[in-house]
């Protein structure tokens, strides 16, 4: 036997406390010179046995209960099965939902079969044990509510809640599903726990890369305070292999895209399977309108191929663009891409001109309007997407800023204060920002303002203006030019185009330099020039994003402006910038859904998941406007936000785990790794941890037997004192005056003499005559 | 270590047990006096007396109330001749009257050593002298003669009854000076006394009669054959009545020393009440079997409705004159 709070059993000495107590009583004895001591004498021969008995009994209660008081505070545990006659079993059955359960064999899905299963083995289990359910994807989540008793109406009700279970398109996380389930907290009375992980045994599932997570699954297997067996049941056998073609990606050139303004989407086309692909047909849709079909090509094993469709949107909305793949292979959910785009009228656009008193092609921003499709203050195009503003650099700090999506300075030269507070909250919302340093820029303003010790707009300092070849005199035979190979930074894929764009060919005969140590970690490089240095620097400052470039949108230092790339740049950038104003339509699983409102009245929402489950959300404020916003993304998938007064839903998608397309199941290679991540006891597949002693509380019933004590204890000495002190005492007086009404007091009734006599002789006389 | 629960205990839980003897000096307590003063202890038996008093003398004579017809006798004085009953019935009849006379009361006190308990109360010895003090003085007010009589193994002591109002003073002496120690047999103490009282009168006994209530019985019969009327104040304190002592406690006889006995009174106390009742009941209808009044008494009740009451019950019953 342990006990949890052995502490307590310090206290175990005051059941000797009734005991002594009674001593104590028994020695502290009064000396009485008493006078009737014949009747005592004879009264005191005349105790009985039964008494002495009652009072014995009454003194082992006593001390009894202050034991079991003692004890069950020290909370002892009793080993074995001493306390049940039979042991009964808690069965936490880990159902893998993953995409990859979806794969159809025979009439059923895996997924399907394996809660087929649970039911099957929740009827083999002895009635008495507990059974819970816990769905591995996309984390672990119990499925059933609580734990259910095995009995007819548990097994009906657990059949029940597991018909409405679901499969997700998103990865399984068995690692952590088995964490969960050692780690859940057993129901009382339950002296074996059995896990079974009912999976088809996806070896991307499994994290066999978390060496550190598997050895501490260990552990805390070890640790577990019930003694636990892991089954591993597969129930992949039947399922047939066709091979698995999948769509791994689908991207839009832009995700905010104006009205009637062609865009680029891409699905590229992946071959999982272990045999050589044929040709399918992929349809383009948007919801249930069918706009656009291709082939695809034959694909050898692990080939890809993207297919591109440009497309442009008549009217503005948010629209969600489906790829799919009619395909006949194992796994359908794959086979289907969605990308969300907006499409708007206009992206308004604040430039800030500091020549507005020069001609129209000596300002700083003619080439970036031109570029925009603007010239002479009015758009060449009336379909262009960006509506420039001017104003100077004056009338800056008086501008409201948040009906702009981004700031472009083509040519920095000073900035007030008052101008630079302004921006730096603008870019903290969320704003972008676009600055341009030019011939007219002052350095120490700039270091000291802008820059202000990397707590300011910039991301560097500047060391000054560097004319080509000044530095190095062996590099002058080199001209400087931009090096266009960037492709990793989103705001410069297109850029990389080198093929079909000429950045690669603008020459850079002045600039300026930034310094190197005032690079922090926060700023990334979006262009660099062919000899290393950074051209154009990037920070994050909030949820905004602020570019600044060494050279100006202007002729001179540079022949950017009049490169065919300068209009790509210009357009790219500034769908870059004026992203995190927007609203995120395509996320990955557990990025928040964030829709800011025009409205500022409190309004709720509707969010319908991939599931149909639907979750009233509720808009709060955020600054002096509303946004709905909510976290429940981890499921991949189309979602919809229903907001009510906008007609149709606001869709959203949630990015699936392309690598749960590959359908590679978990080989001996793998079983070798996590037999010694886990220890000596090897494969869990086997493993029967038993070494876990395992032991039932005790104190529960301690308290039954203590309530039971106190309560046999006043009983008993209710009874004794009702022994000792229920007897009535003799008259203190003759009972004629105790029985006379005026017997209180003579003295107040002298005036009126009673009429009780003493008991006389001559009264017995009468009586007896 | 169980010396440490033999450490002794101060004082009993009752009130302090005065000292044998040490009784108020005043014996005749004024506020009963004035309370019963105006009673009178009424013998119901005839008495024999020398004086004229409240009492029905044994001697019949002519001067106060009329008691039967006797038919005349040579010798009869001429002039105690019923001339009325002679004219009627021409036969000679001689009137003869009751003569009163005055009453010889003994007022006997019990002085063992179980007199002298007392807890919460004065002792029974104390209450009983206050009682008997009281009763002489009322005897001696109503022109009877009064004595004392202290019932004790080894210094008994008897005053005999006279009647002046000095002798009051030699009574009260004898009561005060009683003490209440050793034990011995109350009936023994009374037959050795009762040769002393040489005329029939009032015998009351002031005792709480523990002992042999045979012994006791007989000695009271011997006191009612020899025409005394008896009266028993039977005295008992409080606690011996009701015997509500809760720990455990160590008893000491006060007539045997080193007789003590070690109990819980709570365990004997229902046998104890039972056994005490039963000689309670027993000596009431022994000494009401003997024509005898019982008066019971414990020492917590006032001495005033004590007396008053019997002094009032016995002049209800006061006897009728001879009809």
């Amino acid at each position: 036997m342990s006990f949890l709070s052995i502490a307590f059993l310090i206290a175990l000495p005051l059941a000797a406390a009734p005991v002594l107590l009674h001593l104590f009583d028994r020695r502290r004895q009064v000396v009485i010179s008493w006078g009737a001591m014949q009747f005592l004498a004879e009264a005191a021969s005349r105790r009985t046995s039964a008494r002495k008995l009652k009072q014995w009994l009454l003194l082992f209660l006593r001390t009894a209960a202050v034991v079991a008081l003692v004890l069950a505070l020290a909370r002892p545990m009793l080993p074995g099965n001493w306390l049940g006659a039979a042991s009964r079993t808690e069965t936490i059955f880990i159902v893998d939902n993953s995409m990859s359960m979806m794969r159809q064999a025979g009439a059923a899905s895996l997924f399907e079969q394996a809660v087929q299963r649970v039911i099957d083995e929740a009827r083999k289990a002895p009635p008495g044990d507990v059974v819970r359910v816990l769905l591995a994807s996309p984390y672990p989540v119990w499925a059933t509510n609580g734990s259910l008793r095995v009995g007819e109406g548990g097994l009906d009700n657990l059949a029940e809640q597991l018909r409405g279970l679901r499969p997700t398109e998103a990865r399984s996380d068995l690692l952590a599903a088995l964490f969960t389930a050692v780690q859940a907290e057993a129901p009382p009375m339950q002296e074996e726990r059995r896990i079974v992980l009912l999976t088809d045994d996806q070896r991307i599932d499994w994290a066999l890369d978390d060496h550190g997570g598997w050895r501490r699954f260990r552990e805390v297997l070890h640790r577990a305070s019930t003694p636990t067996r892991l089954e591993i049941i597969k129930v992949d056998r039947a399922a047939p292999d066709l091979g698995n073609v999948a769509i791994s990606s689908l991207r839009s050139s832009r995700t905010v895209v104006g009205v009637d303004q062609p865009f680029r989407l891409t699905a590229r086309v992946r071959n999982y399977g272990p045999s050589p692909a044929s040709a399918c047909l992929a349809t383009w849709t948007i919801g249930q309108e069918t706009l656009h079909q291709s082939q695809t090509p034959d694909l050898p094993v692990g080939a890809e191929h993207d297919m591109v469709w440009r497309h442009s949107f008549s009217q503005p909305g948010v629209y969600a663009v489906s790829c799919r793949l009619d395909a006949d292979d194992q796994l359908a959910p794959d086979n289907r891409a969605t990308v969300v785009v907006e499409a708007v009228q206009q992206t308004p656009i604040l430039v800030v001109e500091t020549a507005a008193n020069l001609t129209d092609v000596q300002q700083d921003a003619f080439f970036l309007q031109a570029a925009l499709g603007w010239i002479d203050g009015a758009p060449v195009d009336e379909k262009s997407l960006y509506q420039p503003t001017l104003i100077e650099p004056a009338t800056l700090a008086q501008t409201d800023l948040k009906q702009f999506r981004a700031v472009v300075i083509p040519s920095y030269t000073q900035l007030t204060k008052a101008a630079i507070d302004r921006l730096q909250q603008f870019v903290f919302d969320g704003g972008g920002l676009w600055i341009a340093l030019g011939p007219r820029t002052d350095v120490e303003a700039f270091n000291q303002w802008l820059f202000s010790d990397g707590a300011g707009l910039s991301p560097v300092a500047l060391e000054g203006i560097v004319e080509n070849g000044q530095n190095d005199a062996s590099e002058d035979a080199v001209e400087t030019s931009i090096d266009p190979f960037l492709p990793d930074h989103p705001a410069t894929v297109e850029l990389a185009n080198h093929e079909q764009l000429d950045l690669g060919n603008v020459i850079v005969r002045q600039r300026f330099r930034f310094k190197s140590t005032a690079f922090g970690d926060e700023t990334s490089v979006l262009l660099r020039l062919n000899n290393g240095e950074p051209l154009a620097v990037e920070k994050y400052l909030g949820r905004g994003r602020i570019i600044v470039q060494s050279i100006p949108m202007r002729l001179g230092w540079s022949e950017l402006v009049r490169a065919q790339a300068f209009v790509v740049m210009v357009q790219d950038w500034l769908d870059y910038l004026s992203q995190p104003g927007a609203t995120r339509h395509n996320l990955l699983p557990g990025e928040p859904i964030s829709l800011h409102l025009d409205s500022r009245e409190p309004a709720q929402a509707t969010l319908r998941t991939p599931h149909g489950e639907e979750i009233e959300l509720v808009s709060e404020p955020v600054g002096d406007r509303l946004m709905f916003r909510t976290s429940r993304t981890l499921l991949p998938g189309d979602y919809l936000l229903d907001v009510g007064f906008s007609g149709d839903g606001v869709p959203f998608h949630v990015q699936r785990d392309a690598q749960e397309s590959q359908l590679a199941p978990r080989t001996a290679d793998d079983n070798k790794l996590i037999a010694q991540l886990t220890g000596p006891s090897g494969d869990i597949a086997a493993a029967s941890l038993v070494g876990v002693n395992h032991s039932d509380p005790l104190w529960p019933f301690l308290l039954i037997i203590l309530i039971g004590l106190i309560a046999a204890e006043l009983l008993l000495s209710g009874l004794i004192s009702r022994e000792r002190f229920g007897a009535d005492p003799i008259s203190e007086t003759t009972q004629h005056w105790a029985d006379s009404p005026n017997a209180v007091s003579w003295t107040d009734q002298r005036t009126s003499p009673p009429h009780a006599e003493t008991r006389s002789g001559r009264e017995r006389d009468s009586l007896t005559t | 270590m169980l010396r440490l629960f033999r450490k002794k205990i101060a004082a009993p839980p009752f009130a302090e047990q005065p000292a044998a003897g040490a009784f108020s000096p005043d014996l005749v307590d004024p506020r009963v006096m004035d309370q019963i003063g105006h009673l009178e202890l009424i013998s119901r038996r005839v008495v024999d007396g020398l004086l004229a008093g409240k009492h029905r003398s044994t001697t019949k004579g002519g001067c106060c109330e009329f008691a039967q017809h006797r038919q005349y006798a040579s010798g009869d004085e001429i002039r105690q001749l019923d001339w009325q009953v002679y004219a009627r019935t021409d036969r000679l009849y001689v009137k003869q009257f009751e003569e009163e006379t005055n009453l010889h009361g003994v007022v006997a006190l019990d002085a063992s050593g179980s007199m002298n308990f007392g807890l919460s109360t004065a002792s029974k010895l104390d209450y009983a002298r206050r009682g008997a003090a009281c009763l002489a003085r009322l005897l001696l007010r109503q022109r009877d003669a009064v004595g004392a009589m202290i019932l004790h193994e080894t210094r008994p002591l008897f005053v005999p009854p006279r009647q002046h109002a000095a002798h009051l003073q030699a009574v009260l002496a004898a009561l005060q000076a009683a003490q209440a120690s050793d034990s011995g047999s109350l009936g023994a103490q009374i037959r050795a006394c009762v040769p002393r009282l040489r005329r029939r009168g009032l015998f009351v006994l002031f005792s709480d009669c523990f002992g042999d209530l045979a012994e006791l019985g007989q000695a009271l019969r011997i006191v009612r054959a020899r025409g005394h009327d008896v009266v028993v104040m039977h005295v008992m304190a409080p606690e011996e009545v009701h015997f509500d002592f809760r720990r455990f406690s160590s008893f000491q006889s006060l007539e045997m020393a080193g007789h003590r006995l070690h109990l819980d009174p709570a365990a004997v106390r229902n046998e104890y009440l039972r056994r005490i009742g039963e000689f309670v009941k027993n000596l009431e209808d022994l000494v009401t079997g003997l024509g005898g009044d019982y008066v019971r008494m414990t020492t917590n009740r006032d001495l005033t409705d004590a007396l008053g009451w019997f002094l009032q019950s016995r002049m209800s019953r006061r006897p009728t004159r001879a009809k």
